[in-house]
Order: C-alpha cells, then structure tokens, then sequence
C-alpha cells in the first residue's frame, strides 16, 4: 500500500514536470517565432490580416474534424480560399472591408457547421486552444517553424527594412517585394496555423503582436525592437504559462493577460518618466 | 556620345487607358533632365519604366549596360511604426558607407544634429533632405528624383541645386527630375520635357522664352495661360 503510495506520487511527480516541460518547452518557441512576425505585423500595419487569418484557420480545424483532413491541410485550404475572397473583393470594397466581411463569412461557417454536428466538434477548443494538447509532434513542428522564420529573416532582413521604409526604393533597388511581401504572409501564415490547436484563434493575434507593441516602447532600431520582443514574449509566455498551469486557466488568455500587464505597467513608467521630465524642466 | 537612356516610340496602357503616348526622347550623360506635366500626365510612369518597374506595352527602351540608378520618390510613405534614427536610415540609404567625394550632402541634409533622431520625429524638409542625400551618397550612374525639393524651403532648394550641378560635374552623373517648379526648371536644367500623355515638347530651357512651340506647350500643361490653335483627343 505504501511503495503504491510512493509509485503513485513519484508518477504523479514526473506527470507534473513533463507537463510543465511541455509549457515552458512550447512557450518558449512560440515566443521565439511570434516576436519577430509580430514586428514585421506592426511595421506593416498588418494586424488586421493576422486577425482575419487567425479566424479563418477556426474554419480550417472545424474543416479537418469533419473530412479527417490533417489540420495543416485543412489549414492551407483555408488560408487559401481567405486570401483569394479578399483578393477577389478589395478592388471593390477596400482591403479592410474585404477582410472584415470575410473574417464574419468564415466564423458564420464556422459556427453553423459546429452547431451541425454538435456531437463532433468541440468550437471551445478552437477558439482558445490548449497548451497540454500539444504532442512531441507538434513540438518537433513548432522547432521547424522557428527554423524558418529564422532563415527567412536572417536571409532577408535588410531588404525587408528597406521594403517597410518605401517600397519604391526598394524595388528601384532590386528588392523583390512583392515576392517578399507573399514569403512574408506564406511564413505567418504557417505559423499560424501550425500553433492554432495551442493557442487558439481567438487569441493568437494578440500573442503576435503585444510583444511587438511592448518592444516598440523600448526601441530604438528595428534590430533591437525584435530583441525586446523575444524577450517580453519570453516573459509573458512564462508567467502566462505557469499561471494557466497553477490556476488551471486556459493557456492563451493567461498569456494575454501577462502580456497585457507588462504592456501596461511599461505605458505607465514611460509616462511617469515623461512627466517626471517635463516637471524637471 | 551614346545616351545613357533611350526612349523610342514608348506607350503605355493601363487596361485601356492609354497613358503614355508614344515618347520618345534621350538623356545624355552629365546633364539634368526635366519632365514637367500635369497630374496624371504619365511622368512617374516613364519614371518607373526607366526603372524597370513597369514595362511599355509598344516601343523600345534602350539602358546603357550596367547603369546604376538611384531614385528618390516623390511620396515619402515611411511607416513610423518601425524604431530608425537617421543615422540608421543613412546606413540603409548607403550600404557601401559614405565617400568624401559627396560628403557636402551631409551638411546640407544637417546630419550632425539629426543622426540619432528617430525619424517620425523629423519634419518632412529634413526627412526630404535626409532621402535625397542618401540616394545621392549611393553614388548612382543616374539618379530620378520625383519632386525632390517639395518639402523644401528656398533657400534649401538654391543649395541642393547647386550641390546636385557640383555632384554631376565632380562625378558624371545624370540627372532625370520630376518637377511642378518651373522656375527652378529653367534655372537649373540642360533639358526639358513637357508631357500630357505625348511629348509635347523638347529642348533647352533657354527655348522657352523664345520658341513658340515651347510656349504652346508649356500652356497645354498648364503652365502659361494664352490660346493657341492646335487641338488634342485626350
């Protein structure tokens, strides 16, 4: 009864820390790739085609449950019919009008199909996700997707710089920017996709971008705003990690919320120290 | 000598819409070309077509080999969400680093004084000034600058003039503007262009006051107001 007892807590013990190994190990990743996609998001005034993105890739998971389709798959279908909508509609209406009534279209989808098939499709799960679901799979995928990102902004960065300043010199100095512009969205796309399951798509544009927005507080060059990034990504992932584990909250909101009280408290000690200034002078 | 560019018989469409009829002209080496015009008259069009950004529907564009062009644009969109001081902005203007040769651009852009400045902070003249210094420290074979003094106060005008003469001489450089000021225009140019979709006219500055032709066009631009008899479809 006694050595069960032990086996149990020791088991117990081991379950704790491979769980907690599977946060910190995906917090940390998801850190690491969304930082930098979510400065390039911020430069580009992209947020708005993340947001959409992330609602489409909701269609993709419910898409997979019902065909059986791998989610990447289904994810790529998606993206791809939500790119091509708006493609087809911004000529007509503006980009922002042609993303929001998509954006709604794909959800309405979403939410009809789940109510359809109420036995098969958990729309909870896709909207917030869960960090405990992801497999060594997934962090295998997670470890590829950095790879990528880290290639494609190692290999393309100052031109990337110059596209975001004007693209008119850039092109006029060879810079490919449409092709860049398409690598770009290809990249967050992937990233998107690939993580929705653990972060769900409620939430997944504010993991991108209020690292971003932190950084842009504290920066003072491109180079060093993505540093900042990675590093309050680093910290919001952490603490929202742990919390979500303790208190057993659901991951991205716990992440959202760190996120958020970082953001704030650095807005409140920069305009402490602006007024701090003025009174001085 | 061969020209640096070529221009023969050029047009243009955009769906139908023709909007560059048939131009042709040359730069030559060394000397500063204006094309002067209307809005929507098509000049940031053969300005593109020089780049290589757009390609013409009919006629030929001949390039001399190797020619490296530099340009300056006439809409400034830097988007301010991105952290750059100047110096940072120069260093991507100017990947090679800055030669002693055009080093008198960096007083007129006042370098000294804004180099750590984020540039959101900057004003649109010294943002301008900051553009066009870059693009002329590149060093380029030839450079196309769209309204490169709109933000400028007169007196910054007279002096990025009188450096862009001193940098052409000094280094052989050629000149392609694009410009609404036509004072500054005859001042300071070897050629000019007026264009209304067509080449309305060609020659040197100096025509203008003379030549009645030159006057004819300059009033189909806009420029000049007096009648004149002959009549255009477009």
């Amino acid at each position: 009864m006694f050595i069960h007892m032990i086996i149990g807590t020791i088991i117990n013990g081991i379950h704790i820390w491979l769980s907690m190994f599977v946060i910190i190990t995906v917090s940390v990743l998801i850190g690491l790739i969304f930082a930098p996609l979510g400065c390039l998001v911020l430069w580009k005034r992209y947020v708005y085609f993340g947001d959409g993105l992330a609602h489409a890739s909701m269609f993709a998971g419910i898409v997979s449950v019902m065909s059986g389709l791998p989610i990447f798959y289904a994810g790529l279908l998606s993206s791809g019919l939500f790119a091509f909508i708006i493609f087809k509609l911004r000529s007509n209406s503006g980009n922002s009008a042609a993303i929001g009534l998509t954006t709604s279209i794909m959800i309405s989808l979403s939410l009809v199909l789940a109510y359809s098939y109420p036995g098969q499709i958990n729309i909870t799960k896709y909207l917030v996700g869960d960090i405990i679901s992801a497999s060594a799979q997934d962090i295998k995928l997670l470890f590829f997707i950095l790879i990528v990102v880290l290639i494609f902004f190692l290999s393309s960065y100052k031109d990337l710089v110059l596209m975001i300043l004007s693209k008119d010199i850039a092109e006029s100095r060879g810079v490919k920017v449409k092709f860049l512009e398409l690598a770009f969205l290809a990249v967050l796309s992937f990233a998107v996709l690939s993580t929705i399951k653990i972060v769900g798509a409620l939430l997944v544009t504010s993991i991108i971008v209020i690292p971003a927005m932190v950084a842009r507080m504290v920066a003072k060059s491109p180079v060093s705003m993505i540093g900042f990034a990675i590093l309050s990504s680093l910290m919001m992932n952490f603490i929202g990690g742990i919390l979500s584990f303790y208190l057993d909250i659901p991951f991205a909101p716990s992440i959202i919320l760190s996120g958020g009280f970082i953001y704030f408290l650095l807005l409140l000690i920069t305009h402490f120290k602006k007024f701090l200034f003025k009174t001085s002078h | 000598m061969s020209p640096v560019v070529e221009f023969s018989s050029v047009s243009k469409y955009f769906d139908s819409k023709l909007l560059v009829d048939n131009v042709s002209f040359k730069l030559q080496q060394r000397e500063i070309t204006t094309l002067i015009g209307q809005n929507g008259a098509g000049k940031t069009t053969i300005a593109k077509m020089i780049l290589g950004l757009e390609k013409p529907t009919q006629g030929q564009i001949r390039i001399k080999d190797n020619l490296k062009i530099g340009y300056a644009p006439q809409k400034l969109d830097f988007n301010f969400n991105m952290p750059l001081n100047a110096e940072a902005l120069m260093n991507i203007l100017v990947p090679g680093g800055i030669d002693k040769e055009v080093s008198e651009l960096i007083n007129f852009a006042d370098f000294d004084n804004v180099r750590k400045i984020d540039i959101s902070e900057l004003s649109g003249g010294q943002l301008q000034k900051l553009v066009l210094a870059g693009t002329l420290m590149d060093k380029p074979d030839l450079v196309i600058l769209d309204e490169p003094t709109q933000y400028l106060d007169v007196t910054s005008q007279q002096e990025f003039y009188k450096l862009l003469k001193q940098i052409k001489e000094t280094t052989g450089l050629t000149v392609f503007l694009i410009s609404h000021d036509l004072f500054t225009v005859m001042k300071n140019s070897d050629q000019v262009i007026c264009i209304n979709g067509h080449v309305c006219c060609i020659g040197k500055p100096n025509d203008a006051g003379q030549n009645l032709d030159f006057k004819n066009a300059l009033s189909e631009i806009g420029f000049y107001v007096h009648s004149h008899d002959h009549r255009h479809n477009h």
